[in-house]
């Protein structure tokens, strides 16, 4: 009789119906479609981390470096360095492997540290190096040719121009390399998102070995092939893989943490930490233990990193975020608005009936419930329509394959972008600051906006309306049946 | 058995109304009365305190053991639902259900199984010789068929008490005859108490008792004989 009733209510005041149904058919796609979008930034966002920052990274753990350590690098000779041909000519060069500048090294200790707090299921470390060759060539003296200059007599030296020593001229090279010391085996930080395009990556058992792995641009770059030996450092290190990245940016050389350690003169150092949650939900709560555990780190969360997502990305998930939620909210409401009122309007043209039924023994619940029913079917329209809508808004927003930008502001770049070679400052003078590229404090990462269609999203937009039904039926009902049988049939009288 | 004493109903407003006044009114079980009066006078209004459809400003309601005007909401109901049948003046089908629903919807507050309902509200068609129709909406039944189907309504729960507010209001002469055929013979044949509110002497004449309500005072105009 329920069910029977309220079907031919609906039936009878269809446009009311309609009206109500479409309202709510509306408000539950833009709810969907927002959900969806919302979705989908969020996982570009992490796309454009994980690009940086590799797969599984919750936490990282850094070092701001102190005022020495960022000091400008130099290269010193002592006199009688470098070898000289027949003309005079000496040609030098040095080599020197130092941590990155961006971030300071500290302890491995602090690994342990990290591995011991609460909530964390997996730490690894990595020591990031730059290694800065130069080499050039410096000119004899007075082979240039150039007239002698004039004396100066303010300085009073006492000598005469014939004996006065000219440089020589010179031409010199700088080549960079970026090389990070990883834990091999693990599945966790930059290795993570390396893929080996020929040989192996590093296992467990190279720990120690003077192994190493290559970025088939630097491979291409500098002619190496596998199973060749390059110098890191000074010292002559197999290349038994090389690889491909999903990381916008990648380290040209990737060594056994221990052995790049004892390259560079840092024994027990690292200047990375990366750091996976046990559980997502408690990535602050264990960002904020490290922090304690580890005074002078700088702890970042996917949180923070993402604030620094700038580009369109940032923007869509501002849009969405603010716009986009209070927009679907406020259709909501008014779809709920309009549910409330039509059913009211529907049991203020019933009030006779409703008496009726009162005066017959129908008691006061009965009449809610069937009010609520009838409200809930309509909501039930409405909500599955909405749900057609949705996914159908979704699949169209996924085929139009939009792509948003997102650069990782602010965070230096420990590598260099794939296609880019090593940096190599052409001229007279070294650039003193180390390659162009390792000076580059921001990488942009293109993702294309996949919105995803889960189970939730579907269960939230049925939700919603079918909530919305359920209170206006309430709402509807109460009217409905507080009024006295006597009242109801008199009102129409 | 009906008491009332000293019901009183006035109607607040921007101009109090005084619908009943002091009415004093026994009415024994199986009674066939007739209330009679002018409009306006009163009539309606008696029959909802008897049929529990509203509370009395003062005075005692009451059916059997049952004190309707001092009784809670759901005690009344259960009233409604289990003692008294009731037909109105405009019949009060729902439009939107057939014959026979609308005799099922009396069922439905006593919690009888769908197919019970089905059978009984046949069974109560067939009384009325409506059976044939009883999958009509009522916009396609005459008034008389109508009413006939409101009659079925009200007596398909085997009440007690039948009221019945001005039952041939709407109808043309040969159908009031009808209506009024039908409603007494269901009285002798159910033993039911009947009260009816009419203004139409040839209806109240077929009655045991006939009473008079003017200005909210109620008189006796023929006892029961």
């Amino acid at each position: 009789m329920l069910m029977t009733y309220a079907r031919r209510e609906l039936s009878r005041r269809h446009k009311q119906t309609i009206v109500v149904a479409v309202g709510l058919a509306i408000a539950v796609a833009l709810l969907m479609v927002v959900n969806s979008v919302s979705s989908g930034v969020s996982k570009a966002q992490s796309q454009v981390l994980a690009a940086v920052y590799g797969v599984g990274t919750d936490i990282t753990v850094t070092q701001r470096p102190s005022t020495s350590a960022s000091a400008q690098q130099s290269f010193g000779f002592g006199q009688g360095s470098g070898n000289s041909d027949a003309q005079g000519n000496t040609s030098v060069s040095s080599t020197v492997l130092r941590a990155s500048r961006e971030n300071q090294t500290f302890a491995d200790s602090a690994l342990g540290t990290t591995q011991h707090v609460n909530g964390v299921s997996n730490a690894v470390s990595a020591l990031v190096l730059e290694q800065t060759t130069f080499h050039g060539q410096i000119g004899a003296e007075g082979t240039s040719g150039a007239s002698p200059a004039p004396s100066s007599p303010a300085t009073g030296s006492g000598t005469s121009d014939k004996e006065r020593h000219r440089f020589g001229g010179g031409q010199f090279n700088l080549n960079s390399t970026t090389v990070t010391g990883v834990t091999p085996g693990s599945t966790l930080g930059p290795l993570s998102t390396l893929t080996v395009t020929s040989g192996r990556t590093l296992a467990s058992g190279d720990s120690g070995q003077d192994v190493a792995l290559v970025s088939s641009t630097y491979a291409k770059t500098n002619n190496i092939a596998l199973n060749q030996t390059i110098s890191v450092g000074g010292a002559n290190v197999k290349v038994v893989g090389i690889v491909d990245s999903t990381s916008s940016t990648v380290s040209d050389v990737f060594l056994p943490l221990d052995t790049a350690q004892k390259l560079a003169g840092l024994t027990g150092q690292i200047n990375e930490i990366y750091v996976q949650a046990a559980n997502s939900g408690q990535v602050d709560s264990v960002a904020t233990a490290i922090g304690k555990a580890l005074p002078s780190a700088t702890v970042s969360t996917d949180k923070t990193l993402a604030e620094s997502v700038t580009g369109s990305l940032s923007s869509a998930a501002t849009l969405v975020g603010s716009l986009g939620r209070w927009l679907s909210y406020g259709v909501l409401a008014v779809a709920f608005g309009l549910a409330i009122l039509f059913t009211v309007s529907g049991v203020n043209q019933r009030t006779r009936d409703f008496g009726t039924l009162k005066s017959i023994g129908w008691s006061n619940p009965r009449v809610v419930g069937q009010v609520a029913v009838e409200s809930l079917l309509r909501a039930a329209v409405g909500a599955i329509s909405g749900v057609v809508l949705g996914l159908i808004a979704i699949l169209v927003l996924n085929k139009l394959g939009i792509t948003l930008s997102g650069s990782t502001g602010g965070f230096s770049v420990r590598g260099r972008s794939r296609g880019e070679s090593g940096g190599t400052v052409p001229g007279g003078a070294p650039s003193g600051g180390g390659g162009g590229a390792l000076e580059r404090a921001s990488t942009a990462v293109n993702v294309v906006l996949h919105n995803p269609v889960s189970a939730e999203t579907i269960i939230i937009g049925l939700a919603a309306a079918l909530i919305g039904g359920l209170v206006a039926g309430i709402i509807g009902g109460w009217r409905a049946a507080r009024l006295r049988p006597a009242a109801a049939l008199r009102s129409v009288e | 058995m009906y008491t009332l004493t000293n019901v009183t109903k006035t109607y607040s407003g921007r101009h109090p109304v005084t619908a009943l006044d002091h009415v004093n009114l026994t009415i024994p079980d199986g009674q066939l009365v007739a209330i009679e009066g002018p409009t306006g006078g009163g009539k309606s209004t008696l029959l909802q305190m008897l049929g529990a459809l509203d509370v009395p400003s003062s005075g005692d309601v009451e059916l059997g053991d049952v004190q309707l005007a001092r009784a809670g909401e759901r005690q009344l109901t259960k009233v409604r639902a289990e003692r008294i049948g009731i037909v109105f003046q405009n019949f009060n089908l729902i439009a939107t259900l057939s014959a026979q629903e609308n005799v099922e919807t009396a069922l439905v507050p006593l919690h009888v199984s769908a197919a019970e309902r089905r059978e009984r509200a046949m069974k109560a068609l067939e009384s009325v010789n409506m059976a044939d129709r009883a999958d009509h909406l009522p916009s396609e039944l005459s008034g008389g068929q109508q009413q006939r189907v409101a009659i079925a309504r009200a007596l398909v729960k085997k009440p007690r008490v039948l009221l019945a507010d001005e039952p041939t209001g709407n109808l043309d002469v040969g159908t009031r005859d009808e209506i009024l055929e039908l409603l007494l013979e269901r009285w002798r044949a159910d033993s039911l108490t009947v009260v009816m509110v009419t203004h139409d002497p040839r209806v109240a004449e077929g009655a045991q008792r006939r009473l008079r309500i003017e200005h909210g005072t109620l008189h006796e105009t023929m006892a029961a004989g």
